[in-house]
This record gives structure tokens, C-alpha cells and sequence, in this order.
């Protein structure tokens, strides 16, 4: 069955970079999301298995929605894709219980690298 | 005196190298940096849409990113592949790109340094808070027939 | 008690055992050859009490005899056995004497002394007899009586045979001896019943009472025999039977069967006391031949007992002494072999393993030591294993671990790894007791050692991240991009100093069956090139005070250094724009466009004698020349314009200065102007000679002002660089080398003139020098090599038109490229200044003499000038 896949970016350019690089691998795209608050609703009502997370987004930032994530479903595997150099806050989001961990730039490969672990270490 | 152009240098080369390393990494065409100039700030020419970093901490400044709409556009068609992108996206991107930049330079430039969130607008800044007596590097970076600024401001 | 045993050494564990066996041997021995010696004894002394037992039976025999024959001389009133009597007190008396003699023997004393009292009641008895034979002879006893006399010393006799023989071990002589006993009563009844017998016969009648007593007898005397016959053995029962038996024996049952059926008795008694005395007769024999029986059994049983005796003696002995001599032998054998082991495990236990134990023995003891020697062997073996095992640690250890430890004495990195704990390992790089300046490290947890160190937000974050790094969950990539001290500024302490570090640390995981062990952290120390800016800062404001020192020991005038200081800003500004302007990357105009104008701004500086300024050019210069040898890039310019910000940067802090300085002067605005002059007077001479020592040649500035002409300020700055351009150009061209002076007779030292004076309209300058004059040749080479004039223009030339040439821009002479030699500027710089001010000049040339030029100035109005 193919993982659900939600992207959570404020960037539309992002999301659709993450989209487009995403395509080859055996995920559904469930949906995508410009702010944590949208995010959270969308994985409470579409349940996605897999969710990339901007941590510096408004309304609600990513590390606030990582843990809204959790509390619907902790099972749920979140790859933080930030520009955001701080470590305290990328440690707190592995805490929170994130997966992966990837600063921005990012291009096809490295996320394909690090999707191939998530979804691998996933498997196991 | 030599350390402290080495120093300068390194700055400035953390953003060159996060800008030309965003491109490279991104869309595996090389940027070239260009002859830089001074300028001072009334005499500053920004293109279409610019990011702006501010940088504080033991030293103070600010560092923009500007380009023209096309490279944008440019970067957006490699990106996701659609041809004719909204103002939108546009702005998008060139926020991106300044984040993504801000970022890596954050991480980069140890304890002493802060960088802010950027900023991004389209033409000349509504204010510029460039303090006094700050020269401003115009460093010109080419990349796929495109020219994009960083300008450096630091105290 | 058992464990004191067995904490015996084996010497007296061996006597434990051996000693009690001994002693069990030598008690069995002894009891055997007791034992025989007893039983020997015993039928020696049997033997003998035997003997004097028949030699009083013998006795009693004969006294039967004559108790018999007593009776019936006494029963008729001595009528007949008068004679019988007689013969048989001899005879009696002669056994009696044999019975003595026997006692008397030698042999018997330890039986006597035995029976000692037995024998002399026994003896007294006898004794008795002389008086009670009498009483027979004179009738003074009955018959009755003289019986009981007999019977009584009998009876006493039969006692002492019955006790003296009656005490031995052996039971079947027991036995015998009390059959002979029943038989010798059995015989004595029988006897009494003779005697009772011959009494009644010889009366003729028998009464009442004597019957009752014959019954008795024959009663009792069938008693005894019926228990001789159940005791008795078959040999003597058999002999017995075989001898008292035949006629005598039913003649004599016959006649007690008259005396039990008659009162009256008509036989003879001598009849009946001979077949009695037959029947007796054969009793006798029949005990003699029992004692005998008796007697050769204790002799044959004594002499077994001593063979017997004496072979066990013998034998035990030699069992004994084998016994000993074996266990002696086998035990110290067995000591030595065990103490052969021992002195052979206390060599071994001392380390010598080069020799084998030999026990000569295959006991046990012998293949142990054959398993000793196996295993010594095996231990050489494996020793000699451990020590190659050993000399390859120790290679390992000189090469490896001592490569290591040598690394982490010396290394400057601080490395050291993390458990589970997060406790710091007992190993670490020497460099974390410099870093941290802290000797507690090692099994200290890393998050409280950085406790003090760093920001709480930091350690915060180092816990959570140390965590990640553990969990075998996470991916080490991912988790080490978060490393939150990668880079982190930490404060020391050491001996109350504290130290601020910038220190980069970084951490990997190290496995171990595929599980995480450990993490290894490294700790660099980056201080040093931090520090090194910090150092640079301080310089910097260093610097920034010299050059405050520099502008007061310069003294320059302020109006020209401000001239100065606005051109260079103007200066430093084109190239910028001329960069910006930049279109089609002809970088290699750029740098010499640059070059250039670098170096017109070193030539003022050097003029006005600004060092530090001149310096910086000239460092801006050689960057310049440095690129120009190598291909260009845009990326390269981003050095120079630093280098030209920061000259621009000297340049208004300078500007700065004068602001201040000036600012000063106008406090005395009375002397300002002819301060201002003094100051350019100063400056030019400081510059002449600055420029002479870098040219190798010493000059004199003369300056003569009789008129007390006071340039005006706007003058003072235009004054300045032309007197400049021109000391410049003499000292560099007209001036001649010292040696050169010294030939031609000149003084070395070059003589410069400024001469100030003045009209009502007009200001005259005056300078000349003593050099050697315009070289009119050269002149016209160089016009030609720069190209500002061709041949022909030449030729058509007058000689104050060619010296004039020198006022033309991109005019230089001088070959070698020095901060003072001309690039073009010099005296161009001189005729657009005075194009300027609307001056007018005159030059004199005197070829090997002097160079003099006489400038005319308009005299300017009081005021200060607006110029700046």
C-alpha cells in the first residue's frame, strides 16, 4: 500500500520542489500545507504516514505542529526540512519525536537519501 | 591588518559561497562572482525582488539579496516546471532563497554573530536602515545569464 | 580435628597411618606369642600337676588299699590281714615316698609355690596316717571309724589332685581332667565300697546301717561313672569298657548282689577284698592310663605350644620386620618422590621450567610427574606463546598504543569517548586538561562538566542531543547536524583567571557488534586564530592612535593635508565607479586603471610626508602587482576594494583628525596663516630629505622669505605640491650621486633654495637647486618614448619649447619605479596647478650648474579663500 505523504512548507515553491523531487517514489501525496494550523488539520483528517515539516512557518510554527502531529498519531513519520540553524530547536523537534532532519537547500538527492533511511528505518 | 581582510573576506565569502552553493547545489549550473564595488547608500540600485538578512551581534549590518524577476522565474521553471510563475511565487522564491542563505550563514559565523529573519520586497527597499559610515560591497553574481546582488553592509 | 588432619604435611599424615598399624601388628604379635606362650605354660605346668596329681593317686591308691584291708582286720578283731596289713602299709608308705620324692623335684617349684597351701593341708593329712595305723593295731578305733580316717585323708588328697589339675585353658583337657575327676571319685567309692565290703564279710553279716551306706556307695559310685562315661572320650570309655570287664568284674558284681540280698554272709572276705581289689585294680589302670592320656596331650600340646610359640615369635617378627622395612621403604620412597615434587614445584612456582622432574617410580607418583612434566611442558609452551603474544603487544603497544597514547600526549585536539552515561572515558587526549583547564575529567558526565561552560540554552541542548546520539533509532547524520556545541564560546577558569576559548566539538558513534559503545568526541581548540582577531582589533586601535601620533609629529599643514585627504577620497571613489561601470571584464585594464591611481595617491602622500598613507598605497600597489601576474577574476577585486575601503576608511579617520585639529587652530585665528606657513616650510623640509635618503643623496632646503610674505591659505595647499613636484624632480633627476658631486668638485650635499617675495600685485617663488640642470638629450628621448612628440616636432624646436616638454602629462624619466620616481604626473602636476591659479612660470637651465624656476602668483585678497 503506498504511504501517505503530507508537505508542510510556507513556501509554495518549496512544496512543490519537495512534490515534483518526491514523484518517483511510492508515496501519495495526500496534500500539502502553507502553515502548521492547516498541517495539523489536514493530518487529523487524511491520517498521512509520512509528513515533511518547515519549522519557521506563521500561524503555527513546526515545532508546535510536530507535536500536534504526535498527539494524533505518534506512528506518524516526520522529516523537518528547515533553513533554521538552530540546533536547540532541531534537537527539540528529534524530542518531539521526528524522524529526519534536513537543512535547507535541499535538492533531489539528498532527499532521496534521506527518504531512503525514513522509509527504510520505517520498514524495519 | 591582513586578518582582518581575511575576516572580511570569509564573510563575505560565506555568502557568495551559501548563494553559489544554493545555485550548484539546486540546479547544477555554476554562478561566477563578478568585479564588486562600493557604494554608498543613496547611490544603491537594487533589481526586481531583493531578500534582506540584517546581521547583528559584534558586528552589525545587513545583507541583501536581489535579482530580476527572470532568474526567479528561471529557478522556479527548474524547480517545479511550470513556465510562467504568479508575483506570487516569485516572491516566494526570492524569500526562499534569502532564508535558505540566512540559514547556512547562521550556522556558519559562530556564537558572535545574529542573523534575522529575512525580509523580502519588490524594488527599492521602503527604508534603509544602513547606518553611517558602513561601506556597501556590491558583490555582482552571474548565474545562467542572470545577475543577482549580494550586498554587503557591515560595520 | 579432621581439618587439622588433613592440614598435616604428608610426613606426619604417613605416621598418622603407620604408627597405630604398627602398633596393631606388634599388639596381634604379641598376642599370638602370649597367646602360645600361655597355652605352653599352662600344659607345662598341667603337666606337672599331673604328674604330682598320679603320684598322689598312687597314694590314694594304696591307701584305698589299706583302708580296705584296715577295715576288715579291725571288722574280726584282727584274725586275719594281719600279715596283708603289713605289706601294705609297706607298700603304702613306699608310694608316699615316691610321692615326696616327686615334690621334692627340682622343676616343680613354681607349682608348689602355687599350691602351696593345698599341698602341706595334703601333706599334714598324710602325716595322720602313722596315727591312725595305731589305733588300728591296738584296736582302739572300729571299723567304721578307721573307713571314715581313710576315706577323710583320701578325700583330701582326691581335693588337692582335683584343684591342682583343674585349672587349664583347653577344653578338651578340661574335660579329661573332669572325667578323671568323676572317675577317680567313682574310684574311691568303689575302693570305700571294697573296704565297706571286706568289713561286712569279714563280720559275716551286715546290718542296717551298713547296708544303707553299701547302697550309697554303689549308688554314687554308678553316679560318678555314668558322668565319667557322658564326659569322658571315647578312647578311655572304650579302654574302660575293654578292661573292667570279664569274670573279676561280674565276680565282684556278683558278691555285692550277696551283700545286697543277705543278713548273714558266708563268703570270704579275702575273696572278696582280691576280686575288689582286681576290679579296682583295673579302675586304676584305667585312670593311670587316662592321666597318661592327660599327660601326653598337655606334653604334646606344650611342645605345639612352643613350636607354636616360637614359630609365631619368628614369624610375627618377620612379618613385623618386613612390614617395617616395606612401609619404611615404600613411605620414604614415596617422601623422597614427594619431595622430588616439591622442591621440583617450588622450582617451577619460582619460575625455572627448564628442567623435567624425574621419579624414578611408575606408581602413581611417576605418572603424575609424567603429567607434571606434560604439563610444564604445555605451561613452557604456553608461556612461551604469551611471551610472543607479549612481545607483539609490546610491538603493538611501542607501535599502536604507543603511536596512540604518543597522539593523545601531543595531539592538540582533546579526544576521549562517552558511555552510555554519558561518563567522560578514563583515557583522553592531554589537550582536554588545556582546553577545559580542568583535571577532573575522566568518568565525569559530560553534560555537568560543560555545565559551567556554556549557556543553559546550549547545555539543554547537548543533553537532548548526546541522547539522540545514542538511539540506535536515529540516524548519526541526522542527529550530528544538530550538534549544538559544533561551534561554542566556553569560559574557563584557572587559578581565578577566567579564560574565554571558542572551542569546535564534534562527536561520532563507535560500534561494537553493531550496537553503539561509545561515542568519540574530539575537542579543538580555535581560540588561537578567534583570539588572533581579537589581537587584530587591539592593533587596529593601536594603529589608530600612531596615526593620531604621526599626524602631530608630521606636523602638516592642514589645509594641505586636507587637500590631500579629499583628492585620495576622490580618488579611491573612481575606482569603485569605474568597477561598477564595468561591462565587459577587461580585468586586466581595471587592475592597471587602478594601479594607477594608487599610486598617484602614494606619490602625495609621500610628498605631504604621510608615511602611514604612503604605506598603505604602496601595500595596495603590490597586492595590484601580485594579480597582475596571474589571471584575473572577478572574485579577486573583492580584496582590493577592501583594501581601498580600508585606505578610504585611514582617510576620514584622518579627515577626522584634522576636523579636530583645525578646530583647534581656530582658536587663534590671529596666527593662523603664518602658523599654517611655518607648518609647510616644515613639512617640505622633511619631505625633501625623506625623498633625498630614499634616493641615496643627502640635500639642504633653504628657505628665504625677507618680505615676510605670508601665503594665503588658499595658496598653501597649491604651494605645497608644486614645491614638491619640483624637490622631487630635482632630487630624483638634478641632483647628482654623491661620488658624481665629489668628481666634479661639487659639495655632496645638494643645495635647494625657496625664496618668497612679493609685489603690490604679484607673489614670487623662487626655487632652485645646484644639480646638474635639465638634460635637454634625455629630455627628448623621453617625449619620443612616451610619444608625446615625434622627430619632427623635435627638430623645429626651440630649447625653452623641449625643456617645457617636461611640464606635459605622461612625462616621466626616471627608469626605476621607487615612491618618488614620476609616473607621468611630477611637473604636470606643477603647470596645472599654476594653469589654476592663472601663475606664470620661468625656468633657467644651466647645464652641470643649477635648474631655477621663478613662479609669479596673483596676490590674492585677505579674506580667506572659499577653495577648499
Amino acid at each position: 500500500m503506498k504511504k501517505k505523504l503530507l508537505i508542510v512548507d510556507d513556501s509554495s515553491v518549496m512544496r512543490r520542489t519537495i512534490e515534483k523531487n518526491l514523484a518517483d517514489y511510492d508515496l501519495e501525496i495526500i496534500g500539502q500545507a502553507a502553515n502548521g494550523v492547516e498541517a495539523v488539520q489536514m493530518v487529523m483528517d487524511k491520517r498521512p504516514d509520512v509528513v515533511t515539516l518547515d519549522i519557521t512557518m506563521p500561524e503555527m510554527d513546526g515545532i508546535a505542529c510536530l507535536e500536534e502531529i504526535m498527539k494524533i498519531n505518534p506512528e506518524t513519520k516526520v522529516m523537518i526540512i528547515t533553513a533554521l540553524a538552530d540546533k536547540l530547536t532541531g534537537l527539540i523537534a528529534l524530542d518531539k519525536g521526528a524522524r529526519g532532519f534536513m537543512y535547507k537547500p535541499v535538492n533531489a538527492d539528498d532527499l532521496a537519501r534521506s527518504f531512503d533511511k525514513l522509509l527504510k528505518r520505517d520498514g524495519e | 591588518m591582513e586578518s582582518r581582510k581575511e575576516e572580511f573576506e570569509a564573510t563575505c565569502n560565506l555568502f557568495i559561497n551559501s548563494v553559489s552553493n544554493y545555485f550548484k547545489h539546486l540546479t547544477e549550473i555554476d554562478s561566477d562572482m563578478k568585479v564588486p564595488y562600493l557604494k554608498e547608500s543613496d547611490g544603491l540600485v537594487l533589481k526586481d525582488f531583493t531578500g534582506m538578512i540584517g546581521i547583528s551581534g559584534s558586528r552589525k549590518g545587513f545583507v541583501y539579496i536581489s535579482a530580476n524577476r527572470e532568474m526567479f522565474a528561471d529557478l522556479i521553471n527548474m524547480f517545479i516546471g511550470i513556465e510562467d510563475p504568479s508575483e506570487e511565487d516569485i516572491l516566494d522564491m526570492a524569500g526562499e532563497i534569502s532564508n535558505v542563505v540566512a540559514g547556512n550563514v547562521r550556522a556558519n559565523l559562530g556564537a558572535n554573530f545574529m542573523i534575522s529573519v529575512p525580509t523580502v520586497f519588490e524594488g527599492m527597499p521602503p527604508e534603509l536602515n544602513i547606518p553611517e559610515n558602513v561601506s556597501m560591497y556590491v558583490i555582482p553574481i552571474k548565474w545562467n545569464n542572470h545577475e543577482a546582488f549580494v550586498v554587503l553592509g557591515l560595520d | 580435628m579432621i581439618k587439622r588432619l588433613t592440614n598435616l604435611p604428608i610426613r606426619q599424615k604417613f605416621a598418622v597411618i603407620i604408627i597405630p598399624l604398627i602398633v596393631i601388628i606388634l599388639a596381634f604379635d604379641y598376642l599370638q606369642v602370649r597367646y602360645h606362650y600361655l597355652d605352653y605354660s599352662d600344659s607345662v605346668r598341667l603337666n606337672k600337676a599331673i604328674r604330682v596329681g598320679i603320684e598322689i593317686n598312687h597314694v590314694v591308691h594304696e591307701i584305698q588299699k589299706e583302708r580296705s584291708i584296715s577295715s576288715g582286720f579291725l571288722a574280726n578283731q584282727g584274725e586275719s590281714f594281719g600279715v596283708k596289713l603289713n605289706k601294705q602299709r609297706e607298700s603304702t608308705d613306699s608310694t608316699l615316698q615316691q610321692y615326696y620324692n616327686e615334690l621334692t623335684n627340682g622343676d616343680l617349684e613354681d607349682l608348689l609355690e602355687l599350691h602351696r597351701t593345698d599341698l602341706d593341708q595334703l601333706n599334714a593329712y598324710f602325716d595322720k596316717l602313722s596315727t591312725l595305723r595305731k589305733n588300728i593295731d591296738e584296736h582302739r578305733i572300729s571299723s567304721e571309724s578307721s573307713i571314715d580316717r581313710f576315706s577323710e585323708i583320701n578325700n583330701n588328697a582326691l581335693n588337692t589332685v582335683i584343684k591342682l589339675i583343674d585349672e587349664t585353658r583347653d577344653k578338651e583337657i578340661a574335660q579329661q581332667i573332669h572325667a578323671i575327676i568323676y572317675f577317680l571319685k567313682s574310684k574311691e567309692f568303689a575302693s570305700i565300697e571294697r573296704a565297706i565290703g571286706t568289713q561286712a564279710f569279714s563280720r559275716n553279716h551286715i546290718d542296717f546301717t551298713l547296708y544303707n551306706r553299701f547302697t550309697t556307695l554303689v549308688a554314687n559310685q554308678n553316679s560318678y561313672l555314668d558322668a565319667f562315661n557322658i564326659i569322658a572320650n571315647q578312647e578311655s570309655i572304650e579302654y574302660y569298657n575293654q578292661i573292667v570287664s570279664g569274670e573279676e568284674i561280674e565276680e565282684v558284681d556278683r558278691m555285692r548282689e550277696v551283700l545286697f540280698a543277705n543278713d548273714t554272709l558266708s563268703e570270704n572276705p579275702d575273696h572278696w577284698y582280691e576280686s575288689s581289689t582286681i576290679k579296682i585294680n583295673r579302675l586304676k589302670d584305667v585312670e593311670d592310663y587316662m592321666s597318661d592320656n592327660i599327660q601326653k596331650r598337655t606334653q604334646n600340646i606344650a611342645q605345639t605350644s612352643v613350636r607354636n610359640f616360637w614359630t609365631f615369635l619368628i614369624l610375627d617378627v618377620t612379618i613385623g620386620i618386613i612390614a617395617f622395612w616395606l612401609m619404611t621403604t615404600i613411605v620414604t620412597n614415596l617422601l623422597k618422590n614427594v619431595s622430588i615434587l616439591e622442591a621440583y614445584t617450588r622450582r617451577i612456582s619460582a619460575g625455572d621450567m627448564t628442567k623435567k622432574v624425574v621419579i624414578p617410580t611408575k606408581d602413581e607418583l611417576g605418572q603424575y610427574a609424567n603429567t607434571f612434566n606434560r604439563m610444564v611442558l604445555e605451561i613452557r609452551k604456553s608461556q612461551f606463546e604469551l611471551r610472543k603474544q607479549r612481545d607483539k603487544a609490546k610491538f603493538l603497544y611501542k607501535n599502536i598504543y604507543g603511536v596512540s597514547l604518543v597522539v593523545f600526549e601531543n595531539i592538540e585536539q582533546g579526544i576521549f569517548l562517552l558511555d552510555k552515561e554519558f561518563k567522560i572515558s578514563k583515557f583522553h587526549s592531554k589537550a582536554m586538561k588545556e582546553i577545559f583547564s580542568n583535571d577532573r575529567i575522566a568518568g565525569e558526565n559530560f553534560a555537568n562538566f560543560m555545565r559551567p561552560l556554556i549557556l543553559p540554552r546550549e547545555l539543554e541542548a547537548l543533553e537532548m542531543f548526546m541522547r539522540h546520539l545514542f538511539n540506535e533509532d536515529m540516524d548519526e547524520e541526522v542527529v550530528n547536524q544538530l550538534n549544538p556545541i559544533d561551534q561554542v564560546k566556553i569560559h574557563t577558569e584557572q587559578n581565578g583567571i577566567v579564560a574565554t576559548k571558542y572551542i569546535r566539538v564534534e562527536f561520532t558513534r563507535i560500534f561494537r557488534k553493531e550496537k553503539i559503545q561509545n561515542i568519540m568526541v574530539s575537542v579543538s581548540d580555535e581560540t588561537e586564530s578567534i583570539l588572533l582577531q581579537q589581537h587584530l582589533n587591539e592593533a587596529e586601535k593601536k594603529k589608530q592612535q600612531e596615526t593620531e601620533r604621526v599626524l602631530s609629529i608630521l606636523k602638516i599643514d592642514p589645509s594641505i593635508l586636507r587637500g590631500f585627504l579629499h583628492n585620495s577620497r576622490k580618488m579611491l571613489k573612481s575606482i569603485s565607479e569605474r568597477y561598477e561601470k564595468n561591462e565587459n571584464d577587461e580585468y586586466g585594464e581595471l587592475l592597471s586603471f587602478t594601479f594607477d591611481i594608487i599610486h598617484n595617491l602614494k606619490g602625495n602622500a609621500v610628498v605631504i610626508g604621510m608615511e602611514l598613507m604612503a604605506n598603505k598605497f604602496h601595500e595596495i600597489e603590490d597586492s595590484i602587482t601580485a594579480l597582475q601576474s596571474k589571471e584575473v577574476r572577478g572574485k579577486d577585486f573583492l580584496a582590493i576594494l577592501y583594501e581601498v575601503d580600508e585606505a578610504d576608511r585611514m582617510i576620514a579617520e584622518i579627515a577626522e583628525m584634522l576636523y579636530k585639529i583645525i578646530n583647534i587652530y581656530k582658536k587663534f585665528p590671529a596666527e593662523g596663516d603664518s602658523v599654517s606657513n611655518i607648518m609647510v616650510i616644515d613639512s617640505l623640509e622633511r619631505g625633501a630629505e625623506l625623498i633625498a635618503k630614499e634616493e641615496g643623496k643627502t640635500v639642504n632646503l633653504t628657505f628665504d622669505n625677507i618680505d615676510n610674505v605670508v601665503l594665503p591659505e588658499a595658496y598653501i595647499e597649491p604651494f605645497k605640491d608644486m614645491m614638491i613636484q619640483l624637490i622631487r624632480n630635482s632630487v630624483v633627476h638634478g641632483i647628482e650621486a654623491p661620488s658624481v658631486r665629489m668628481s666634479e668638485g661639487k659639495v655632496i650635499m645638494g643645495e635647494l633654495l625657496i625664496e618668497l617675495s612679493k609685489s603690490d600685485n604679484e607673489m614670487f617663488i623662487r626655487y632652485k637647486d645646484d644639480g646638474r640642470g635639465l638634460d635637454i638629450e634625455r629630455i627628448k628621448r623621453q617625449a619620443l618614448d612616451k610619444g608625446l612628440v615625434t622627430d619632427t616636432d623635435l627638430k623645429g624646436m626651440e630649447e625653452f619649447e623641449i625643456q617645457s616638454l617636461i611640464f606635459r602629462e605622461g612625462f616621466s624619466t626616471a627608469d626605476k619605479s621607487g615612491t618618488n620616481a614620476g609616473r607621468g604626473q611630477g611637473m604636470h602636476l606643477v603647470k596645472s596647478i599654476l594653469d589654476q591659479y592663472k601663475g606664470a612660470y620661468d625656468i633657467t637651465s644651466v647645464d652641470g650648474k643649477s635648474f631655477e624656476m621663478i613662479i609669479k602668483l596673483p596676490v590674492l585678497n585677505v579674506e580667506k579663500g572659499d577653495e577648499e
